[in-house]
């Protein structure tokens, strides 16, 4: 029988711990148990039986750390069968009457990935792939991946499993005491993700025991409508008598743990700590137990890698600034690959009180799919939001569905055929919510009928490729009251039917229904207002807006979601702060920026420029200002904190200079490339001389962190930089800086090299090679600024 | 046995936090800024440990756990000592992403959070050491030291990470540059000892006289 047919009908019983049973057999505190499949092949024979012979349905391989960073692919060619025919040779050997089945068991790789550490994502899910091909030749039943304590290696894991093979998965990850994993997502966050790309059984293992893990399994039991697993530890370890304890008893454990089965949980067993004795208790706790139901729970949810975002619950609000349509800022920071504006962008529509980030990087002369990827990478990074990803271009929308920490919401899919069969298999593979916009290969339809119809069939073609009404969110398309009188009304119509007949939820882009006329934010919020009365679910909005936000804070108000109207409160006393009168009077551009002070520096930088010119200014105040500062610096009266901050005020005021002149404003020095080498992962001083070096002018190509070699040199022969700058933080890192000069001067030999960063002295610069070892970044800036001049 | 620690929050030292962001001057002017990063990282900050006891054994070098090590600085740290133990802490994968953001953001304010940081871990481990010390009595836990401090080589970490189980455990990780992940993190080495309290401790007792972070009025 097949596990998952099994699973149906079924309490599926796992094993329980191996690697603590092997510590007390003389396993090594540091030695790998996975060779043991190899040495003590008995040992792990016998250990595999014992389960079963307690009871359990699924014994786990001894392959949690199989995977090609601990071992070698030759010696894991040999473990991985071994292990499996170990477990083989206990299901041969045991004569216990139950359904007997075999899981590869994968653990986390024991490394973090990019950009908390330095694995690559496709590195992990090439190494993940690898163990589960090897562990599916040797003819396991099923996939458990589990004690995973990171959302991004979990899904590098769950995507090399459904790549690699078509057996049922099993996905556990490790919680904390706090509910969260190590990097961050909760139990709904996970939910979202797992079910979103097909895990077959997902759950909760290790950390703890099962009384502390109790409040995030019944957060699974509530949101997930895949079986839930549970495999908690015999509680926590203490020695006695220099031996091993755990705190829990093998009777608590079973009594514990079937109290969260008769819950509803499905998939069962035990963790560190747990024996064969805890097993066989816990089979018979629940020896006469009929199982739980699993029941569909038709949440509409998008996530990000900490948290996860309900439809139709609360009104939900989708940040649209990132996108460059009419703003040339924009433009230019994509042309130039200026990923900090689009940072800045999404950070900013946070803190306005953006739920979703829309997430647009199309025109028409980048390289969308890359740029797309890039950003959502990039985003991902430093906001905890989730993303809408905004491409008509398929290929751009695969590429950053992939590399997405979570469950993504896709903006969008049409009833049009061509859509359909681009972005639903995307969908179903990646998971995702789409935003499906009633149109089809006729169009538009005019009135409310037409597009429920297009609805109803862009439904019934998602179910064929196996994605659910839950997963596909409607927009009815705000067209412009100008053009057309009853646009608004047939799109509200259209919006409370699909809503109420379909049971579907909906957005809409709501500032296209003002396209043409004045005081267009005054008509957005009313539009906005109404939609909401008529079932919407979510709006793409500028959160910038104040209208916008005066409505979404009144209609949770006024509809009960807000309790005792606590955000109304909180919102109304932002609006009532009146905008800080300057004390301007005394404070000059130049005083602003060698005081740090940004948002003075971008004002008073924006007055100054409706009668002077820009680069001028720039001549007359900015650069003045940032010199006095340097000097201070260098003279030891000014510290690394406030020299950053009069360079980050001076950076403000260069963003209101950009908006006169966007074509590299004052950016008309010579080129410097700038990144942090091979195998180091901190940047915070490579950010610093970038900064610095971009306020006195120079164009700054950042590379970014973890650099290979190759590339730095490409690029600066690519581009004739003059100049290159690399950064490193540690001893071992060095090398391959040495590395990253030897091969400049191969490709770029015009070009010189600064090198900086902690570990870094003049010394080890002149044994590198280096042109010029600079303490500070103020160093940097000079050398450039003196190099530029030779 | 490994044990897994998750600590209180250890008290906050300001003025460490701003010594390690290297703001030397006047700290009325930096308290402000200090204070509204603390408020914004006290939330993502977790304190998690791991350690384990273990006998050496000086055949050949040190010897400890499956761990084997040559140098002056750890044999002077653990002289007379028969055990030792041997941890990690982190504050935890948060409090990187927070860096992160602000490293692009807002570097002035990556400087003040990286000063938090260290002076967080630094702060863990002094109060699980105290707590530890306390358990040992009457015997107590010499000052501890590090891979890369002195003489002891980096290397190292692979066999404290590989000891201590770190991945599973705290959720620490080692990249192939021996960079621990999550940054702000700490391995150590410390004797148990029975001798009093030597009288230099901290700077005073560290060989290395240039290093940027030494206290002022060190010698």
């Amino acid at each position: 029988m097949n596990v998952l047919e099994f699973l149906k009908h079924n309490i599926v019983f796992l094993d329980g711990g191996t690697g603590t049973i092997l510590q007390s057999q003389g396993l090594q505190p540091g030695e790998r148990p996975e060779r043991w499949n190899l040495t003590h092949p008995d040992e792990i024979a016998a250990l595999h039986r014992a389960y079963f012979d307690a009871g359990s349905n699924i014994v786990a391989t001894n392959t949690f750390g199989a995977n090609r960073l601990h071992f070698s692919s030759d010696e894991l060619a040999r473990i991985i069968p071994a292990a499996v025919e170990n477990a083989k040779t206990a299901r041969r050997e045991c004569t216990a009457p139950q359904e007997k089945f075999i899981a590869l068991d994968v653990g986390p790789s024991g490394k973090l990935l990019k950009p908390l550490g330095d694995l690559d994502f496709e590195d992990a899910v090439s190494l993940f792939a690898e163990t589960v091909r090897l562990g599916v030749q040797a003819g396991v039943d099923l996939i458990l991946i589990e004690t995973m304590g990171d959302s991004y290696e979990t899904k590098a894991a769950l995507l090399a499993a459904k790549e690699s093979c078509g057996l049922p998965v099993f996905v556990s990850n490790a919680f904390g005491a706090d509910g969260k994993l190590m990097t961050g997502a909760d139990a709904a966050a996970m939910v979202a993700l797992l079910e979103g790309m097909g895990a077959d059984a997902i759950g909760v293992n290790c950390s703890l025991g099962p009384e502390q893990l109790a409040p995030v399994v019944r957060e699974y039991l509530q949101y997930a409508s895949a079986p839930v697993l549970l495999k908690p530890n015999a509680g926590l370890p203490r020695e006695e008598d220099g031996k091993t304890l755990f705190d829990v008893t093998a009777a608590d454990f079973a009594r514990l743990t079937a109290q969260l089965v008769r819950e509803g949980v499905r998939v069962v067993g035990g963790c560190c700590g747990t024996t064969p004795d805890y097993i066989a208790a816990l089979c018979k706790e629940l020896a006469t137990e009929k199982p739980v139901p699993v029941t569909e729970k038709n949440r509409t949810v998008v996530s990000s890698y900490t948290h996860a975002v309900t439809f139709g619950e609360q009104p939900v609000l989708i940040g649209e600034r990132i996108n460059p349509t009419g703003k040339k800022r924009f433009k230019q920071a994509l042309v130039d690959g200026d990923i900090d504006y689009i940072l800045n962008e999404g950070v900013r529509q946070q803190d306005a009180g953006a739920h979703i980030l829309d997430v647009n990087v199309g025109l028409p002369d980048i390289d969308e799919p890359a740029m797309l990827e890039r950003a959502t990478c990039e985003l991902q990074a430093v906001l905890d939001l989730p993303l809408q990803l905004d491409t008509a271009h398929p290929d751009a929308m695969a590429r950053a569905l992939r590399r997405y920490n979570g469950k993504a919401l896709i903006n969008s899919v049409s009833g049009k055929k061509e859509s359909m069969a681009a972005i639903f298999p995307l969908l179903k593979k990646y998971g995702g919510v789409a935003i499906a916009l009633t149109l089809d290969d006729s169009g538009i339809p005019a009135d409310a009928e037409g597009r429920v119809r297009i609805a109803e069939n862009i439904l019934k073609t998602a179910a064929a490729y196996g994605v659910s009404k839950k997963d596909v969110i409607f927009d009815t398309l705000a067209m412009t009251v100008s053009a057309e009188p009853n646009a608004a009304r047939v799109t509200l119509d259209a919006l409370r039917r699909i809503r109420k007949e379909l049971g579907a939820n909906t957005s809409l882009g709501v500032s296209n229904v003002s396209f043409g006329l004045p005081a267009r934010d005054c008509l957005n919020a009313a539009f906005f207002t109404s939609a909401l009365e008529n079932g919407l679910s979510a709006a793409i909005v500028n959160p910038f807006s104040a209208e916008i936000m005066k409505a979404y804070y009144a209609f949770r108000a006024l509809h009960g979601m807000d309790e005792n109207c606590l955000d109304y409160i909180a919102f109304s006393a932002k609006l009532s702060d009146a905008p800080v009168q300057p004390t301007d009077t005394e404070q000059t551009l130049q005083s602003a920026i060698r005081r740090g002070l940004k948002e003075q520096a971008a004002r008073l930088a924006k007055a100054r420029l409706e009668t002077e010119e820009p680069l001028s200014l720039v001549q007359t105040d900015v650069i003045p200002a940032l010199d006095a500062v340097g000097r201070e610096f260098e003279a030891g009266r000014l510290y690394l904190p406030q020299l950053l901050m009069s360079a980050e005020a001076a950076k403000a005021a260069f963003e209101e200079i950009k908006v006169r002149i966007p074509a590299r404003g004052a950016g008309n020095r010579s080129e410097f490339v700038l990144a942090t080498v091979r195998g180091d992962i901190h940047d915070i001083g490579k950010n610093i001389v970038k900064l610095l070096l971009e306020n006195y002018g120079f164009r700054v190509l950042d590379l970014g962190k973890d650099v290979p070699e190759e590339k730095i040199a490409d690029v600066a022969a690519e581009r004739r930089a003059p100049m290159v700058g690399l950064s490193a933080l540690m001893t071992t890192t060095v090398p391959a800086m040495a590395r990253t000069i030897a091969l400049l001067r191969e490709c770029a030999p015009w070009c010189k090299v600064v090198v900086g960063g902690a570990v870094l002295t003049q010394d080890y610069a002149d044994r590198i090679g280096a042109d010029h070892y600079a303490p500070d970044a103020m160093d940097a800036v000079r050398w450039a600024e003196e190099t530029e001049k030779q | 046995m490994i044990r897994v620690v998750t600590c209180p929050e250890p008290a906050w030292d300001r003025k460490e936090i701003a010594r390690y962001a290297g703001w030397r001057g006047e700290l009325n002017e930096a308290a402000p800024l200090i204070e509204d990063c603390i408020r914004e990282a006290a939330p993502v900050l977790q304190y998690r440990a791991v350690y384990s006891v273990l006998p050496i054994d000086r055949l050949d070098g040190l010897r400890f756990g499956n761990l084997a090590c040559r140098s002056k600085t750890l044999e002077r740290a653990l002289c007379g000592c028969d055990s030792l133990v041997m941890l990690a802490a982190t504050v935890g994968a948060g409090f990187d992403r927070l860096l992160q953001k602000y490293s692009v953001l807002s570097p002035s304010r990556a400087v003040l959070l990286q000063g938090l940081g260290a002076e967080r871990v630094e702060s863990l481990c002094n109060a699980l050491c105290a707590d530890i010390s306390a358990s040992l009595c009457p015997k107590r836990l010499a000052p501890r030291v590090s891979p890369g401090y002195g003489d002891i080589p980096m290397e190292l970490q692979r066999g404290i990470f590989a000891a201590l189980d770190c991945e599973r455990k705290i959720g620490l990780t080692l990249t192939d540059g021996l960079l621990m992940t999550p940054s702000k993190s700490v391995t150590a080495i410390a004797g148990i000892t029975d001798k009093a309290q030597a009288h230099r401790t901290g700077c005073a007792a560290c060989d290395k006289k240039d290093c940027a972070f030494r206290m002022e009025g060190t010698e």
